[in-house]
């Protein structure tokens, strides 16, 4: 994802509604911040339904029932968004068991007219504005004034000043009280682009819980310092299941994410550590069914672990595709111990696109189950570097992956566009060579087309690299007994890798140009002649 | 794996109008490799760089490029103004047009200023026919023979 941000932008001068835009946003000061830790106890808001009282005799037991029935007595609101508004800084809010569709929040219109003037324009090519045109973004006022018309929950954390700091409902932690995420449901219902938006929220702490149905982001954590999402399901997001942005000190912990159209986890314009530090941590997630499991354009600084990505279309991206993400070009994360396999969802088949690209089907005619892919990716694979710079790719397992297990590329800077907030390394000489990405990337002691149960499930090639860059390496990488990893090209860098910057291979060059032209509502660029990404590969033997 | 591939590097680019000559202000700055993917073996894929030779700026929409035979019949294809694979940061899945400025940075559409250069990369299906041209609107590339 691409990078993700959720508002609604209008071209001033063509009055043309885009998706996709979000204002100019800032990475926080990381060391003010930090990852907000579990409480079991301190002040607490509670929200329940008016069935929470059945809904906990029938599904909870023992202790778990005992100490619910006696929240239900303390309950005192029953929608989310009131107990948010009411909250101070370090509340809990204890959500019982029940369904919140939070119906006041849906009648909030968008745009809403009494924030009209709370936008910030732009001429900038960044939010796709046209030569002489200015592109109009909701800026934090409208969040803050307005918080509903885009969010079904909003935690807004910072006041009318300047300093983007967290000033009130700064440290909530808003949890359910259930024994397990899915007897707390916060269904969006497509109505609102975000159902939780926590922004400048710092030290925002969600947990066990499940959400559904956004129309861009189920889950979303912008310009905040410190947070922590936990025991959370996100499930049939058009786009994101979770997604951070310009935020750092984060957890993300115990997640499931499935049926997003872009990414069930989007952790990206992360951190800026380059290399020191990891400012996000992505532990024990487990995202299927998606277009992508985990995606990041600028995803940098976080360290990923123990985690599964599996039976997406592609499992893993992270990339300097995108204009207007701060943190560019992608560096500095890692993965390590996950298990990378079976991503081989066929999501651009004919059919599929059939039913995704009716343009603008009105929203009570989509099946919001249905996950229609937001961008193009590589049918039939494990994880897909594109422009990115000293990643570690350690001790994972890659199987089953049809099309490569690990694919890298390079991506010229000038595509990247601008970055109007200055936090991107968007010029001198590495970056007017056009050639910066694709440095320092190493392979090391992945097992490949192997399952962690020793049997073998070959990848279509392990390894896949346009062999551009300098200093790209795989070593210790491990196929199965007897058998040998396979690779394009057929010969790989060893590490520390080549000190010197090669030119792609033009013709690997002039094949992924050919898929760059997907489009899904146009007869040829629906597979577009050239690209094999959009057919799912047959499976490897 | 480069050496699986057919490529074919395409020496002058300068033989008779439907065999080869193009007109107008773009031209090709070097011969155009022409690709037959190992994957796509039915493909064809042409890529190269073009130059605008003119005085003023060409404005030129990327899918407005046809490709046609030496008979003239049009061969459905793909064409970008790009060198490797980029995306846009707009959902595809929503229905939304995609911003004009937003299109410029991912080379579906491409303004060149006069002496300045452009990738292009265009591809079709061999079945469909062997394109000659490249039509840009008031000129044409020429496509060499593979």
């Amino acid at each position: 994802m691409a990078g993700a941000v959720a508002l609604m932008a209008m071209a001033v001068v063509t009055a043309v509604a885009y998706g996709h835009a979000e204002r100019l946003s800032y990475y926080p000061d990381y060391k003010l911040g930090k990852v907000p830790k579990y409480r079991k106890s301190g002040p607490a808001r509670v929200v329940c339904k008016s069935d929470s009282g059945r809904r906990i005799r029938r599904q909870l037991h023992g202790k778990a029932r005992k100490h619910n029935l006696a929240l239900l007595k303390r309950c005192r609101y029953r929608h989310i968004q009131q107990a948010v508004n009411a909250a101070k800084s370090g509340d809990r809010i204890l959500i019982l068991p029940g369904v919140y569709r939070e119906e006041p929040s849906r009648r909030v219109p968008e745009p809403d007219p009494k924030c009209k003037d709370d936008y910030e324009e732009y001429a900038d090519p960044h939010f796709g504005a046209a030569p002489d045109e200015k592109v109009r973004v909701a800026n934090f006022e409208y969040q803050r004034k307005c918080k509903n018309a885009q969010n079904l929950i909003a935690i807004i954390g910072d006041g009318p000043d300047k300093d983007r700091r967290c000033d009130h409902r700064c440290n909530l932690q808003i949890e359910g009280t259930g024994t397990k995420p899915s007897q707390v449901l916060i269904d969006g219902k497509r109505s609102k682009l975000n159902v939780i938006r926590a922004d400048r929220a710092d030290g925002i702490h969600l947990r066990n819980f499940t959400v559904q149905f956004s129309d861009f982001n189920n889950i979303y954590v912008l310009e905040t310092n410190g947070f922590r999402l936990e025991k959370i399901v996100s499930r049939w997001s058009r786009e994101y299941g979770f997604l951070s942005f310009t935020s750092d000190n984060g957890l993300y912990r115990k997640l499931t994410a499935y049926g997003s159209g872009d990414s069930g986890i989007y952790p990206g314009s992360g951190p800026e550590g380059h290399c020191k530090r990891y400012g996000i941590e992505v532990d024990r997630v487990n995202s299927y069914g998606n277009t992508i499991g985990w995606s990041g354009t600028a995803g940098n600084g976080i360290y990923t672990h123990d985690s599964r990505f599996h039976h997406n279309a592609t499992g893993i991206t992270t990339d300097s595709f995108a204009g207007g993400h701060p943190g560019m070009p992608q560096d500095c994360s890692k993965w390590e111990d996950n298990r990378i396999y079976s991503n081989n969802y066929d999501l651009f088949n004919e059919q599929n696109d059939q039913y995704c690209y009716i343009k603008n089907r009105p929203i009570a005619e989509r099946d919001p189950k249905h996950v229609c892919p937001a961008f193009q990716v590589p049918v039939g694979t494990g994880m897909l570097i594109g422009g990115g710079n000293d990643n570690i790719v350690k001790n994972n397992y890659f199987y089953d992956n049809w099309r490569q297990g690990a694919m890298l590329f390079w991506v010229p800077s000038a595509f990247r566009g601008t970055d109007p907030t200055g936090q991107s390394q968007n010029s001198g000489p590495a970056y007017d060579s056009g050639m910066d990405t694709s440095l320092g990337n190493r392979y090391e002691g992945n097992v490949m087309g192997v399952r962690p149960n020793g049997a073998r499930d070959p990848n279509g090639v392990d390894f896949w690299w346009d062999e551009e860059g300098r200093g790209n390496c795989w070593t210790n990488n491990k196929a199965i007994a007897g058998g040998t990893l396979t690779s394009n090209p057929g010969t790989l860098p060893d590490c520390p890798g080549s000190s010197l910057l090669t030119p792609a291979d033009p013709v690997k060059l002039a094949m992924l140009a050919a898929c760059s032209s997907w489009d899904p509502q146009d007869d040829v660029n629906q597979d577009p002649p050239g690209c094999d990404w959009f057919t799912r590969p047959p499976e490897p033997r | 794996m480069a050496a699986a591939l057919v490529m074919l590097a395409l020496a002058g680019c300068s033989g008779g109008d439907d065999s080869g000559i193009g007109s107008g202000d773009l031209v090709w700055t070097d011969d155009p490799l022409l690709v037959t993917p190992p994957a796509l073996p039915g493909d064809r894929i042409l890529a190269g760089t073009v130059r605008n030779d003119s005085l003023r700026r060409i404005d030129i929409v990327a899918r407005d490029l046809t490709l046609r035979t030496a008979g003239g019949d049009e061969i459905p294809g793909t064409k970008i103004f790009n060198q490797t694979y980029e995306r846009t940061v707009f959902p595809r899945n929503r229905g939304d047009a995609t911003p004009v400025g937003e299109e410029l940075r991912i080379g579906l559409r491409a303004s060149i200023q006069p002496g300045k250069e452009a990738p292009l990369t265009v591809a079709w299906h061999a079945r469909d026919g062997r394109p000659a041209r490249i039509e840009y609107g008031f000129g044409s590339l020429p496509v060499p023979r593979g």
